[in-house]
């Protein structure tokens, strides 16, 4: 049987997060990484003192944005696993908090309104992420 | 920005992920005509990166921020390689599928660029 084939319906790339449709998870993933990154050094060089805690956030995430992409990518699912609840719920509690108190988050990060400002992709990266490191969780030598 | 070529690079990008989204939607491996028609759109990304520049020397303006502008401008012009190396490390219909994506960050990406340039 080939490498490739699938087995009950489920690929064949036995705990490996970075093979078939994780080729496509990890570049979404490498945009957001390098987005929130850029965004994040843009606002904190250009007026940190404006919003600090909003800006400190916008640099959390893209350290988890970073931290999920490399790790989906060499296969580090703990790491990966980490990464992304952390992701989950910084984009449902910076979602709920800039509903409430817009005070507390002035400007922009990426999970002001959970995600809106990028098409809610944001919200659904995670949701996406965990099923994928779920789905491709390794199975027992023997089947 | 050149409102022809923005339109153009626009079209080209969303045409681009269809073919590439469809095909690999079909299951189908990476083909030397799909190669070649992220070629096509990267060597209009090209093209806009040069006329920016040209523009830039002659003395026009940029609106918005420069930095964002220039950032943006780098962004479009590596998508779609560092989207291809990666995506050819496993070579399958994922890898269309991760050219059309990147294809469609490229076009929101150019959409900004052009709102960049003119401030808003």
């Amino acid at each position: 049987m080939a490498a490739d084939t699938p087995v009950a319906g489920r690929p064949s790339h036995d705990g490996q997060t970075s093979r078939g449709f994780g080729r496509v998870l990890i570049v979404v993933y490498g945009v957001f990484a390098v987005s929130a990154f850029a965004r994040a050094t843009v606002q904190i060089l250009r007026d940190f003192s404006e919003a600090p805690l909003a800006y400190s956030l916008s640099a959390f995430a893209a350290a988890v944005y970073i931290v999920a992409t490399v790790a989906l990518a060499r296969d580090a699912r703990r790491v990966a696993t980490g990464a992304v609840l952390i992701e989950l719920v910084g984009v449902l509690g910076v979602g709920v908090l800039s509903l409430l108190d817009s005070v507390d988050f002035p400007r922009a990060t990426v999970w002001s309104s959970f995600g809106a400002g990028y098409g809610y992709v944001p919200l659904i990266l995670p949701l996406v992420g965990l099923w994928w490191i779920w789905r491709t969780r390794p199975r027992p030598a023997t089947a | 920005m050149v409102d022809g070529l923005v339109v153009a690079l626009q079209v080209t990008c969303l045409v681009a992920a269809i073919l590439l989204g469809v095909e690999g939607a079909r299951g189908k491996a990476p083909l030397w005509w799909h190669l070649g028609v992220v070629a096509a759109v990267e060597t209009l990304l090209l093209a806009q990166t040069v006329i920016a520049v040209v523009l830039l020397v002659q003395g026009d303006q940029i609106v918005g921020s420069a930095g964002v502008f220039v950032a943006y401008l780098v962004g479009t012009v590596l998508a779609l390689p560092l989207t291809l190396l990666w995506g050819l490390g496993e070579p399958s219909k994922w890898t269309l599928v991760a050219l059309a994506v990147a294809c469609l960050v490229v076009a929101v990406l150019v959409l900004r660029l052009d709102q960049i340039w003119a401030g808003f």
